[in-house]
Formats: structure tokens, sequence, C-alpha cells
């Protein structure tokens, strides 16, 4: 029997079915490709390491469009001796067809391929092959092989399948990208709101405490504090003083120079309070030009000393306001926690703060510019009322 | 003889090589295949036995086990392996029937000063011996016995392609080898551009063999080769000198000076080596006489 037929019938059918086998063999290793955290040229460097492991090719190259650009630009390209930095000359550069070659893919869309390139610098065919995501073009490969008419309708089915692939592979890995990108930016705004947020509510807590004027503690924080302090005292036996203090005719700076000039004011008095005070000492603005000071472990003795000390340094400073120099005094009231009647620190507390309140109001009426001690003014009290 | 464009030669062989498919068988056994082919009662081994011992054949399979699409972890290195993973039994049995069926690869029309059977028993000698002797390899050096057989049959695969694709030539430059008593290397470097080890390799990327193989098919004859498979490349540049000397000589005298260095590399008993050596001379004389009847059957 005549076995040629067979043989030639077999060589044709073995003949395709190997290359479809490495047609498939290149789609399963592109479909292997891990394509997180690497980026779109590594990517598309070994789609085209792997094309040439599984197809007789001699030289391949892929183009994309640049992000907004409308001109292709080569990414990548590989040659049959896998050595891209000396690649036969004849790849140095694309000749002319190849170029049209290209443009034509741009304008159809469609596979387009030469069967034999003229000239001596370089023969054989070549195919330009779209590259699709979504429907967009995102690029073109290239690819040449040296003997002519080498790109049969098979082998050129099998190109373009692989191409669908890798541009959906690209599509992919975009997208990964840009909603990576959007993931980070928006966590990147949120960090910055919670941090404003965080800002503002350590703001607000503050103000809540903290007068703005004068950066000293306001009422929310003296009486907790100040409570607190007292009920301490009265457990451990221990003195416990309280000064209210009044800046003498401030109004007046107010209206004769301004509420500018009157804020310097409070705030040169209030850092002259902070440096003359203890660190236990709880310190605060009570209303415009009242202050109040709660002085723990300290007898009436011992806020008179406190008292006199921050009465001359007040009356010590001075402000240039309108070409003048304008100095201010004040008033102080003193009691400490002996002269209460109350052993109830909350009731104590308003209790030492009405005492000092009247030692005060004796200061306004006798003269300003002095203190006064409650157990002062009570005996003088005491003596008025025998006297009537 | 007429001076061609060598770099047009190059570039034509790279070519053809790179599109081959197959070749045609070259071992007396695979004509075994036609006349067992019908038989159902074919094992897988002894599909194997007769793969295995034909470079074509062998080479073809085992290449094709390992593309990709078959989704292999590791290399397959051995037939049985390409069988029982990747191709199963129909698929080889065709594509080993279709080769044998392409006609005994006839080298005796066009290039008769080519010893195509001197070729086949040196292969498959060189294969024995080699896995043989990976056996008794130092355990840490790890030389997979299937590698070490593949590299063996393989490793002049490079001289089918050139005998087959340019018989004339080919004849041409054996003779000039005998003649002026210069390396058929050389004679291929200078007229062709490219060498029967660089043609082989070129085959054997085109095949995917598994990488291993085809360094060992590249360097064998470079005694300076030093790479990620030198011992294996040692391995099978000593058992292919061996297998020459054997068959110029038919006994194992005049050890080649490469014996030492691969003793000394593998941790192998000099003892050792020789009761291989023995047990191989009496395989390569059953083998041989085999090859006689079948031919002449």
């Amino acid at each position: 029997m005549d076995n040629q037929p067979f043989i030639e019938a077999y060589q044709e059918i073995n003949s395709r079915f190997i290359k479809l086998l490495s047609s498939m063999s290149a789609l399963r290793a592109l479909s292997g490709f891990e394509i997180k955290y690497r980026n779109e040229g590594e990517i598309i460097a070994d789609s085209l390491a792997v094309l040439l492991d599984y197809h007789e090719l001699d030289y391949v190259a892929i183009f994309m469009y640049e992000e907004h650009k409308h001109t292709l630009k080569q990414v990548a390209s590989k040659c049959w001796n896998n050595d891209e930095k000396h690649p036969p000359s004849k790849y140095n550069g694309l000749c002319d067809r190849h170029q049209d070659l290209l443009a034509q893919v741009e304008n159809t869309g469609e596979v387009q391929q030469i069967n034999q390139i003229p000239g001596e610098e370089f023969s054989g065919s070549a195919s330009a092959i779209p590259i699709h995501g979504s429907d967009t073009l995102m690029g073109v490969f290239l690819a040449c092989h040296p003997g002519d008419e080498f790109f049969s309708v098979t082998n050129e089915r099998n190109l373009l399948i692989y191409c669908n692939f890798l541009g959906q592979m690209i599509m992919n890995n975009r997208l990964l990208h840009s909603m990576d990108d959007m993931v980070s930016e928006r966590t990147q705004q949120l960090q910055r709101a919670l941090n404003e947020a965080s800002e503002l509510k350590r703001r607000y807590e503050e103000l809540s405490i903290i007068d703005e004027l004068t950066q000293l503690h306001n009422r929310r924080f003296f009486f907790p504090e100040t409570l607190a302090g007292l009920a301490q005292a009265i457990r451990y036996k221990k003195p416990f003083s309280l000064l209210v203090m009044d800046l003498d005719h401030f109004k007046i700076i107010n209206d004769r120079y301004g509420h500018v000039m009157g804020d310097e004011v409070l705030r040169g008095i209030a850092a002259t309070f902070k440096a003359e005070i203890r660190d236990v000492d709880i310190l605060a603005r009570f209303g415009g030009e009242e202050f109040v000071l709660a002085l723990p472990e300290t007898d009436e003795r011992g806020a008179m000393i406190m008292a006199e000390r921050i009465r001359k340094k007040i009356k010590a400073l001075r402000w240039q306001a309108e070409g003048r120099e304008i100095s201010i005094t004040l008033t102080i009231g003193i009691t400490e926690f002996e002269n209460c009647s109350s052993q109830d620190h909350v009731n104590a507390l308003d209790e030492m703060i009405q005492q000092a309140d009247q030692a005060l109001y004796h200061g306004k009426d006798n003269g300003r510019d002095q203190f006064n001690t409650y157990s002062y003014i009570a005996c003088l009290m005491d003596t008025g009322e025998q006297a009537k | 003889m007429t001076s061609l464009s060598t770099q047009t030669v190059y570039d034509d062989i790279r070519l053809t090589v790179h599109g081959m498919q197959d070749l045609p068988a070259i071992s007396p056994m695979s004509t075994k295949l036609l006349s067992v082919i019908g038989d159902d009662r074919l094992s897988i081994h002894q599909l194997a036995d007769i793969i295995r011992q034909d470079a074509s054949l062998g080479g073809r399979i085992i290449g094709l086990a390992n593309a990709a699409y078959f989704g292999q972890r590791e290399p397959i290195t051995s037939v049985e392996d390409a069988i029982f993973k990747a191709l199963g039994l129909r698929l080889t049995q065709n594509m080993a029937l279709g080769i044998a069926l392409s006609g005994p690869f006839n080298s005796q029309v066009h290039c008769a000063a080519f010893d195509m059977h001197g070729f086949w028993l040196k292969a498959v000698l060189t294969a024995n011996l080699a896995q043989s002797l990976s056996r008794l390899v130092r355990s840490d050096l790890r030389i997979d016995v299937d590698i070490a057989y593949l590299a063996g049959l393989l490793h002049e695969l490079g001289l089918l392609p050139l005998v087959y694709l340019f018989p004339e030539q080919m004849n041409t430059f054996f003779t000039c080898r005998l003649t002026r008593h210069e390396h058929l290397r050389e004679i291929l470097r200078k007229e062709l551009g490219t060498d029967q080890h660089e043609v082989g390799a070129w085959l054997a990327m085109n095949w995917q063999i598994p990488p291993a193989i085809v360094d060992v098919i590249a360097h064998h004859a470079d005694p300076d080769y030093d790479g990620e498979h030198t011992l294996l490349v040692l391995l099978v540049r000593c058992c292919s000198r061996w297998a020459m000397l054997y068959m110029e000589n038919g006994v194992w005298d005049g050890l080649p000076e490469e014996t030492e260095t691969l003793l000394e590399y593998t941790g192998i008993g000099r003892s050792e080596m020789l009761k291989v050596l023995k047990q191989q001379h009496v395989k390569f004389e059953a083998m041989e006489s085999m090859a006689h009847e079948l031919v002449e059957s």
C-alpha cells in the first residue's frame, strides 16, 4: 500500500495540532500571569517572551497609546535571540512598510499584514494586530517573520486571540491600578477630614474650658477643679484659700482706648498671674475683669503674701496707648476655708466665694489697689454691729 | 566546496530548525511501532521502551508534554511521565506512529558518510551510562536520573536536523573531517556559521525540552562550561566520550581525562564506576544484536 497520502495527511494534521497546542500553551502561560502590583510595561514584556516561546516568530513588538496622546509609542520588543540590547541589526529601526502597517491598523482597527518586504534590509512577512480593551484601540502588536507569506489565516487567528486576551489583561490591570489610585486618594481625603475633625474637636473642648482672650481657664474648669481640691483639703484637714481679684476702673481703658487696648491689658494681666502662681494653684477668668485664684495648702497668711505680690506686679505693668503710658491696679478679696461654717465642699466653696467677694467690695469701697481678708472685714462688721 | 554567504545560510538554518516540528525516527526499534501499533495489548511500558530509545521520538514526545497547555508544575523528563501526566496513551501512540510512518531517517541516500546506526548506538549508550552513573552521584548534588538519560539521548540532537536538511553538504563535511582531520564543529562553524550544538539547542528549545537538557546539548563539548547545570554537562560529556571510545575499541580501555574530574566532583567510587561500565558492556552487546536483527528483518 502506498503510505504517502497518509503520511502527508498526518503531517498536515500534526502540524496544525502542534500549532494549536503552541497557541493554547501561549494563552495558558498568559492566563497564569500575576498582574497585581506589576506595571504595564513588565506585563507586556513578559507577554512577548511567552509569544516567542510558542510561536515561530523572529521579532515581536508592542506599541501603545500614551495616556491622553494620540500617537503610538513602542513599549516593548523582543527578538528570537532574546537579546533586547543587541537585536539583529535589521530590527534596529522599523522600516516604512512597518510604519504603514501600524498606521493602517490605527485607521481601520483591523488586522493588517504584508507578505514580502522588498529591499535588502528586511525581507519576510509581518503582521500588525490591534489590541483592544473594551471597545477602544489601546495599541498595536507587530510580529515579524523572516519567511515570506508566514502569516496564514490560522496563524493570524491565533495571534488575534492572544492579542484579545492581552488587551483584556491590560485593561483589567489599568482598572485595578486606577481603583487602587482612587482608593488611596479617597483614603487620603478621609484622613485629612478626620484630622480636621479631631483638631476641631480638640479646639472646641479647649474652648469650653479656656477663655479664648486670655488663655486662662474659665468657670467651667474652675468649679470642678476647685471642688476636688477643696474636698481633699477638708478630708486631710489642710488649709485652703481663695482670692477674688478685680481690675480697678478697667471700663475707663476700654472706653478711652478701645477694646483692642482693653484686650491687650487683659492678656498682660493674665500672663502676670500665670507667672506668679504655682502649678497646684487654680486660676480662672470669672467674668470681664474679674479673676479667681484657689490656693491649695495655703492659709490666710500665705494667701496674703501671694495677693500682695500679685498686686505689686500688676501695678508695675505698663502699656503704651495714643502716646500715653497706661497702668492699672487690682483689688483683691481673700478668704480661707477655716472661715466657713459648712463642712460640705460644695457649700463651702459657695460660701468662700461670697466671703472673698465681700472682702473685695470692701477694698473697692475703701480706695481700691489693695487686698483685704474676709476675717478682717468680718471683724470690722462685728464691731459695727456692736456699735449699733 | 562552494563558499556561501555564511550569514544567509545561518539565517536559513535557524529559520528552518525553528519551524521544524518533528524529525524522522532514527532507531531501528521505531519500525517496530508500525507492526505493533494495531495491537490493543500494547502497554504503556512497551510504547515507552520504544520511544525511549530514539532521540527524534523521545525528544518530541517529552517536548510536547512540556507545552504549557498541559500545565505541569515540574518539567516532564521521562517518557512514562509524558504519557501518564500529559499526553495519554492514544495521543502518544498516534504521534509516535506518525513519526515512524514518515519513514526511516534515510541518511544513506544522500549522506552516506553519516553513520546513522553508530549515531543511534552512541546516543543510547551515553543515555544508559549517564542514567546509571547519576544514581551513584552524591545525593546532595541532586541529579535526576530521567534528566540524565534524556540528556544523554539528546546531547547530539543537532546533527539530525543538519543531516536531514543538508544531506549532501553534510556528506562533504563528514568526508572532510576524515580526510583533513578537522573537528566537525570547526568545519560547520566555518562553512555554515553555526554548529551541531547550537542547532541542537535551537531545536530543543523549539520543542520545549527542559532547559537543563538544552544546556547539555549546547555546552557538552565545551570543557570550560561553568553554568547552572555544570555537573549534568560534565556527566554527559564524560559518558559521551566513554561511549565513543568504547565504540571504537569494543572495550572500556583508556578512560578519558574527564573521568577523574567527574569522580572527584560527584563522589562516585572508582569500583562502582567500573561495575556500571561492565553492566553496560553486557547491555550494549544485547542491544547491538537486537538492532542488527531488526535491521536485517
